[in-house]
């Protein structure tokens, strides 16, 4: 991506901070951590990120105050939170208050990678980017694919799971990792099948046939990778 | 039966057997009291009448001049019998039998003997007539039945008064403890009695109750607290092993090891998430109902499962009443029809079928696949795994248990390579 993204994580879990700071850090993404309410405070006013991400349980705070925090001073930062409560009523208070998106822990950090593109890029561009890998130019709002310049066409599976691989491009996403990105809740049926073979398989023949390079390649044991 | 009925019953029989008794005996004494005067008051009359008799008062005459009746026969000899009590029996004869009533001689005490007088020879039969004695018997039969009933009568009164009254507190217990609910964290506190028992069984009630709010309520904080701690560090193994795994040093052996703790990991957060939703499914804690329209809600689950429908290519069947609406939480009816749908796709067959019924009085979802291998009751319990090693075996148990919090049948059975699971409504 042309444009370094300033994201700002606040998780009191120094170690899982760790990690997606680690991760997110590979995929040009630069990060600044902080592991209380206070100083998340002081932080949104010295820089203005691209995206903060919020833990709603901090040990000074809830997650959701400070969003309202955010919100009140009219910082436009997107927002997304993690949690590690799974109920139904912290969702809907988060995405209410002015959350962007919502994860649950445990997620994976190419979800999450992919969460932040997807939110960064809405905000930026408003809607009118492109997300670009060599030869192939993909448009989240039309949801159209161009490989050099020629429209592909695919099925709304397929392009969830392009727009997954350009996001994390250059990294191994597990079998695990991808079932869940295209099917949430239902990601344990998708692994007890065919059915992520068969998408991959389409879409890399979609694409090759289209003129791009061979970008999927399957890691013996572990999963994709899509990258030269 | 109710306590009062069987108090009452109890009571009752026990005091009539009394009555019934007591009465018997109290006739008795008074009757042998009046046979023994009857009697002592039949040998003096023969006294005097012998007396009368000796003096040469003519028998004729003697008849007409005592109080008691008096028969005299002219007998040809004495027998030599001693003189003998008798009661003078009820003739057959009707005539005799009216005659014997004015006279009174009927059931009547007498006495028989025999007298010489001069050469002549009499058999002398004295009755008592009757009297006020008889009458007095009579009475007090009568004094007793009557007092017998009104004590019946009364003994009921008591025993409703004293159930009501006394008991009051016992039944105001028993209501508390039928509406109680553990999950509306309202311990029973009931006013202080001056009945010891009653105070007793309400001061229990009252710690019974606060114990149970007490362990509901720390029972819900470690389920949402032990969800919440083991989610965190799941997250954080689950994003390290992530992390490894892209790791351009790594080997097929080490990525293999890495992916089956991966694996592992992922299994743990899913059965995590069941079992929190399967306690807090059991605390009630999904109070909030609405009218849930079940067409929508399985039309629109059955769309997240297209591609998965798609990838068997299964056929997917509705006959649907739109109009049948189920009255729950809509976020646990989504839960139901997803894990009944999931069910349906999981262990259906490449080609298969699904056919979901809807009518107002059943919701059935039935879907080809291979025959189970046994019990069909099983299946409904907590980590039944039928086949699948990727299932946690937990989705029919949630759908059970969300069936038995709204009051719903679920029936499981196979027919001719046909799994079909049917709610019935019960008449809510």
């Amino acid at each position: 991506m042309a444009f370094v993204t300033n994201i700002l994580i606040v998780e009191d879990e120094k170690l899982l901070s760790n990690s997606i700071a680690q991760y997110l850090q590979k995929s040009n993404i630069h990060c600044t951590q902080v592991y209380t309410y206070d100083t998340a405070v002081n932080s949104v006013h010295d820089f203005s990120y691209d995206c903060i991400v919020i833990d709603i349980g901090l040990p000074d705070g809830s997650g959701i105050d400070l969003i309202k925090y955010i919100k009140r001073k009219k910082i436009n930062s997107s927002l997304i939170i993690i949690s590690a409560r799974n109920s139904l009523e912290d969702k809907l208070e988060g995405l209410n208050t002015g959350a962007d998106d919502f994860l649950t822990k445990p997620f994976h950090l190419s979800e999450l990678n992919a969460r932040i593109n997807a939110v960064v890029r809405r905000k930026k561009f408003d809607g009118n980017d492109t997300i670009e890998f060599n030869e192939i130019t993909i448009n989240p709002e039309s949801k159209s694919v161009l490989i050099n310049e020629k429209k592909v066409s695919l099925t709304k599976k397929e392009f969830e799971l392009l727009v997954y691989f350009v996001s994390n491009a250059n990294k191994i996403l597990t079998k695990d990792a991808i079932a869940y990105n295209l099917w949430q809740g239902n990601a344990d049926l998708a692994i007890s099948s065919e059915l992520i073979y068969t998408h991959i398989k389409n879409l890399r023949k979609k694409l090759v046939e289209s003129g791009a390079k061979d970008y999927i390649q399957a890691v013996y044991g572990m999963g994709y990778k899509f990258g030269e | 039966m109710k306590l009062l009925h069987k108090n009452i019953a109890v009571n009752t029989l026990a005091s009539i057997l009394i009555i019934v008794s007591s009465g018997f005996i109290t006739y008795s004494f008074v009757k042998n009291h009046f046979e023994k005067e009857a009697k002592e008051h039949l040998l003096n009359e023969k006294e005097s009448i012998e007396f009368a008799l000796d003096d040469g008062v003519s028998p004729k005459l003697l008849e007409n001049n005592i109080g008691d009746k008096i028969w005299i026969e002219e007998i040809p000899r004495l027998s030599g019998k001693k003189p003998y009590f008798k009661i003078i029996a009820q003739s057959e004869n009707e005539e005799e039998e009216e005659e014997q009533e004015e006279e009174g001689t009927m059931n009547a005490p007498a006495i028989v003997f025999e007298y010489r007088l001069a050469d002549k020879f009499y058999k002398i039969t004295l009755i008592k007539l009757f009297d006020e004695d008889e009458k007095l018997v009579k009475d007090i039969v009568y004094a007793i039945s009557i007092s017998s009933l009104l004590m019946v009568l009364i003994l009921v009164v008591v025993n409703i008064f004293i159930y009501k009254k006394l008991w009051g507190p016992f039944y105001k217990a028993l209501q508390a403890l039928k509406e109680f609910n553990v999950s509306k964290q309202h311990p029973i506190h009931l006013p202080a009695i001056d009945t010891k028992e009653f105070d007793d069984l309400n001061r229990s009630l009252t710690t019974m109750t606060e114990k149970s709010v007490h362990d509901y309520i720390a029972l819900k904080e470690f389920t949402e607290n032990a969800s919440h701690e083991i989610q965190t560090p799941l997250a954080i193994i689950s994003s390290k092993i992530e992390m490894c795994l892209q790791d351009k040093g790594l080997n097929a052996e080490q990525a293999k090891l890495l992916m089956e703790a991966n694996h592992a990991v992922n299994t743990l957060f899913t059965l995590n998430k069941a079992l929190v939703l399967l306690t807090k499914l059991e605390n009630n804690q999904f109070e909030q109902s609405s009218q849930v329209n079940v067409a929508d809600k399985i039309i629109s689950r059955i769309n997240l499962f297209e591609d998965f429908i798609q990838g068997k290519e299964i056929d997917v069947n509705y006959k649907i009443d739109e109009s049948v609406h189920l009255s729950m939480d809509p976020n646990i009816a989504k839960v139901l029809f997803d894990n009944l749908i999931k069910n349906a796709v999981k262990h259906n067959v490449q080609n298969g079928k699904i056919n979901i019924e809807v009518t107002k009085e059943r919701i059935k979802i039935a879907n080809t696949g291979k025959p189970p291998k046994d019990n069909s009751d099983k299946r409904f319990e907590r980590f039944y795994k039928a086949g699948s090693e990727d299932s946690l075996g937990l989705g029919l148990a949630i759908v059970k248990k969300i069936c038995e919090i709204n009051r719903l049948k679920i029936d499981y059975n196979y027919n001719e390579g046909w799994h079909s699971f049917t709610i019935v409504f019960s008449s809510q």
